[in-house]
């Protein structure tokens, strides 16, 4: 998808926004599928994020500025017995456009009532 | 059994396959570790093998077409040294890896398509029964497929002489995919092999005969 210099895409809002999360829950780098995991929960969707959707916004974003991001140390993936993860962190730049983002969303509507409450 | 993760890494070796080293294998190695991360998480939840590889499968699936714009959007990496100068060229040497992405990406999801179409079709026959799909839908689809496989031949054979590589892969896909839609008769299938055979050895001719210009 493209999008407008400095708007952010749907996908780009829940990479930050889960990226937040994990962060304020002492998380401040992630990789990949905990992020996939993390949008997946926090959106109650059933499947999780497509490998080739979110690592091209991951790229992008890092490109732009609004993640950074490093292979965790190779030690520590040899002692788990795993491939080595590419680590991701918000930047100060995604936490800003991800803010502005949330400012520039309309509210979302009061749902009509339906239902009148029993008299 | 654990779950079936080839053909993900194969396509992800595939669309890679031709960039430059780093980001190559920085993509490569970051599914492998996501696949590690999913499988673990996944069989740590109590999933069985295959429940594990039908939702590895759909993930991957789901985000092909972002792969291909991924390596749309990728510099190409240095080709090596000109092929005439290398003597006899490689018809799927890495410098032709790059444009065939797209083109096995496309005949490997037709014919994962057309055998879902027949596998249903041949179980909604026996059972007497449209539960699955409607037979409508299948004709449609096993009609499309047949077309869109002749049209894939025709076309490889049409650019072999200026792209072998991209040809062969299209005539040799494209045979397959349509001979699969007629796949009760014996002889559509063995037309499929033999123009497989013909078309891959035209297309090295054409390749050995462009290096030695």
């Amino acid at each position: 998808m493209r999008r407008k210099p400095g708007a952010l895409i749907p996908i780009e809002v829940s990479i930050l926004d889960a990226g937040l999360d994990l962060e304020r829950r002492g998380i401040e780098d992630f990789h990949g599928y905990l992020l996939a995991a993390k949008i997946a929960d926090r959106e109650g969707a059933r499947r999780l994020l497509a490998h080739g959707s979110l690592y091209r916004a991951l790229g992008r974003m890092e490109r732009d500025g609004l993640l950074d991001s490093r292979w965790e140390d190779a030690d520590l993936a040899a002692a788990a017995e795993r491939p080595r993860r590419r680590l991701y962190r918000v930047t100060l730049a995604g936490a800003r456009a991800v803010a502005l983002a949330h400012a520039a969303r309309p509210a979302p509507a009061a749902r009509p009532r339906t239902r009148q409450a029993p008299a | 059994m654990s779950p079936r993760l080839g053909p993900v890494r194969w396509w992800v070796r595939l669309y890679t396959a031709g960039l430059e080293p780093s980001v190559r294998d920085r993509r490569r190695d970051e599914i492998d570790a996501d696949l590690w991360d999913q499988v673990d998480g996944q069989a740590g939840n109590g999933r069985t093998a295959a429940a594990i590889t039908m939702a590895v499968w759909l993930r991957w699936l789901s985000g092909v077409p972002d792969d291909v714009f991924w390596r749309r959007e990728q510099p190409r990496a240095a080709r090596a040294e000109p092929a005439a100068t290398e003597g006899r060229r490689d018809m799927f040497g890495p410098g032709s890896r790059g444009a065939l992405v797209l083109p096995v990406g496309a005949l490997a999801i037709a014919i994962a398509i057309g055998i879902a179409v027949q596998v249903i079709g041949e179980i909604q026959h026996q059972e007497q029964s449209e539960r699955l799909v409607p037979s409508e839908i299948l004709t449609y689809f096993g009609i499309g497929l047949l077309v869109a496989g002749l049209a894939s031949l025709v076309a490889g054979f049409a650019i072999m002489r200026s792209r072998p590589a991209v040809g062969a892969v299209l005539a040799v896909g494209g045979s397959w995919v349509a001979g699969l839609m007629v796949f009760w008769l014996i002889v559509p299938l063995l037309i499929a092999a033999a123009i497989s055979v013909y078309a891959v050895r035209r297309a090295r001719r054409i390749a050995a005969e462009g290096s030695g210009a």
